[in-house]
């Protein structure tokens, strides 16, 4: 179902004085522009001492993990999924 | 608190305030990955610890479960159930992440929240100041329920049941799945019985079913109407049928934590059959999680068993105390594997597993004369736990764990308590 793609990406996320404090709106993987449908979750988890933040995406198409590592201040794609329902 | 009155078959139904509330998201993980991923939403979703044939199922969404997939299933069993099922393998942060703002989310209400699992808790209210104000608990339920979709995920549905013991509380909870609310009282008590099956009870299963029935008790009325001496004397054959007679009228006999027991962890064998030096890694993998275990809670154990399933469907296991202290991660596994060289060599092994026990808290110990580097072991085993929370997993450890990412996956406690505080701990 998953498939583990651990690759950096570019992403433009807003940042708020509210909550969601931050949210993507949209990332560029392989060429391609996504723009950010709906953010299911986010959660965080620890690495060691580095806290990564985790947060699930749709672009209508697909579903992907956007890993936010706030010790190296990167994004990387962590787990994606594409839509196979009919 | 159980009026003391003789005799017992006298006890009346607790016509207390319900002030006991359990709370629990059915489905927990399914529901979860059905919240991360909106694409999973309305689909068939089994969460398992490997996403492999012989994988378990330890989560069916509602739409498998209408399909009939079931807890405990093997993953191809589910997918000839239900082809078009979406099988995740289980991702224990997100579980972690939502059980910590559910809990959260019931400590904004009382102070005495205690969960049960990592989607269930049970609240009292006892004394709150919530009631003190005259909030009515069923609308404190309807407002846990809000804040639990606003702050939690809009897919999430959480059962709330109120009582006035937890057994009834959680019997409540279940009434009306995925998003009841239901109170049981004095005066719906047996009418809520008599809508029952044996097995709809918590706590009974097929073998106190046929318990039950060996005693003439067919019902969950009769199972309520039955003297204590014949739940005690017959059906049970100890205290535990006391327990029953008590809870089943209300009373609260379940608020007492056990200390825990045991520590272990068990690995479901892809590799089959698995070679001896693989076999070696994955016990010393396990005897780490459990060592780390161990130690995290300042134990040092007595006791150690090992254990294997077998494709024959055979099991086998053997356990010894070992006279001696156990706490590093090196002493468990020459225990460990030293045991399990016992093991019928020839079967092919499915699942394996280790276990500590006699757990005593860790206190100074005394160092004996002709092994002084016995502490010394001791405060390296702390020290290497230190290196690895600061760094990540397994950054160091032994040269058999080397290239062992992919094997013996986080797991979450779904059933237990007791892991849940390393949570907090760490949280």
């Amino acid at each position: 179902m998953y498939e583990r793609v651990n690759e950096r990406v570019s992403v433009v996320a807003i940042f708020r004085d509210t909550t969601p404090i931050f949210e993507p709106v949209k990332f560029k993987w392989k060429g391609r522009e996504r723009i950010v449908q709906k953010v299911g979750y986010v959660y965080k988890y620890k690495e060691g001492q580095a806290l990564v933040h985790v947060v699930s995406v749709t672009d209508g198409e697909s579903f992907y993990e956007l890993l936010f590592d706030s010790q190296k201040l990167t994004w990387t794609i962590g787990r994606m999924a594409v839509n196979d329902s009919s | 608190m159980i009026p003391h009155k003789q005799p017992w078959m006298d006890l009346p139904i607790n016509a207390a305030e319900p002030l006991t509330m359990h709370v629990d998201m059915n489905s927990c993980f399914a529901t979860m990955e059905q919240q991360a991923n909106p694409l999973l939403r309305g689909r068939p979703v089994g969460v398992a610890a490997y996403n492999a044939p012989y994988g378990c199922v330890i989560a069916p969404s509602y739409e498998a479960k209408a399909k009939g997939v079931k807890t405990g299933m093997r993953v191809w069993e589910a997918r000839q159930l239900c082809p078009d099922i979406a099988i995740i393998q289980s991702n224990p942060p997100l579980y972690r992440d939502a059980h910590m703002r559910f809990k959260r989310i019931f400590q904004d209400y009382s102070d005495r929240v205690v969960p049960k699992s990592i989607d269930e808790a049970v609240i009292d209210f006892g004394g709150t100041e919530q009631i003190r104000k005259g909030k009515s608990l069923v609308d404190i339920g309807y407002e846990i329920k809000k804040r639990v979709r606003d702050e939690i995920g809009d897919w999430v549905r959480v059962n709330v049941g109120i009582s006035t013991n937890r057994f009834l509380a959680k019997t409540a909870a279940g009434l009306h799945k995925p998003d009841g609310l239901d109170v049981i009282t004095k005066d719906n008590l047996l009418d809520i019985y008599a809508g029952m099956d044996l097995l709809d009870i918590t706590g009974i299963n097929t073998r106190y079913q046929a318990r039950l029935m060996q005693g003439g008790i067919r019902t969950p009325l009769e199972f309520f109407n039955a003297p204590i001496y014949v739940l005690k004397k017959e059906v049970f054959k100890s205290i535990v049928g006391y327990y029953w007679y008590v809870k089943l009228r209300g009373w609260e006999i379940e608020d007492y934590e056990s200390p825990r027991q045991t520590i272990g962890h068990n690995y479901t064998v892809q590799v089959r059959p698995a070679t001896p030096e693989q076999i070696e890694k994955f016990m010393m993998k396990l005897c780490e999680k459990t060592g780390r275990r161990l130690r995290r809670n300042s134990y040092f154990a007595e006791g150690i068993q090992v254990w294997a399933s077998f494709q024959d469907h055979t099991f086998w296991h053997v356990g010894h105390r070992v006279g001696t202290r156990l706490y590093t991660t090196s002493d468990i596994f020459h225990y460990a594997m030293n045991y399990f060289n016992e093991r019928p060599h020839y079967r092919v092994i499915t699942k394996m597993g280790v276990t500590v026990y006699d757990l005593q808290p860790l206190m100074p110990e005394q160092v004996s004369l002709f092994d002084g580097l016995h502490g010394d072991k001791n405060a390296l085993s702390r020290s290497l736990d230190a290196v690895n929370n600061r760094y990540g997993d397994m950054v160091v450890g032994s040269a058999l764990l080397m290239d062992m990412d992919n094997f013996i996956l986080d797991r979450v406690a779904f059933g237990s308590v007791k892991d849940l505080q390393e949570l907090y701990s760490d949280s």
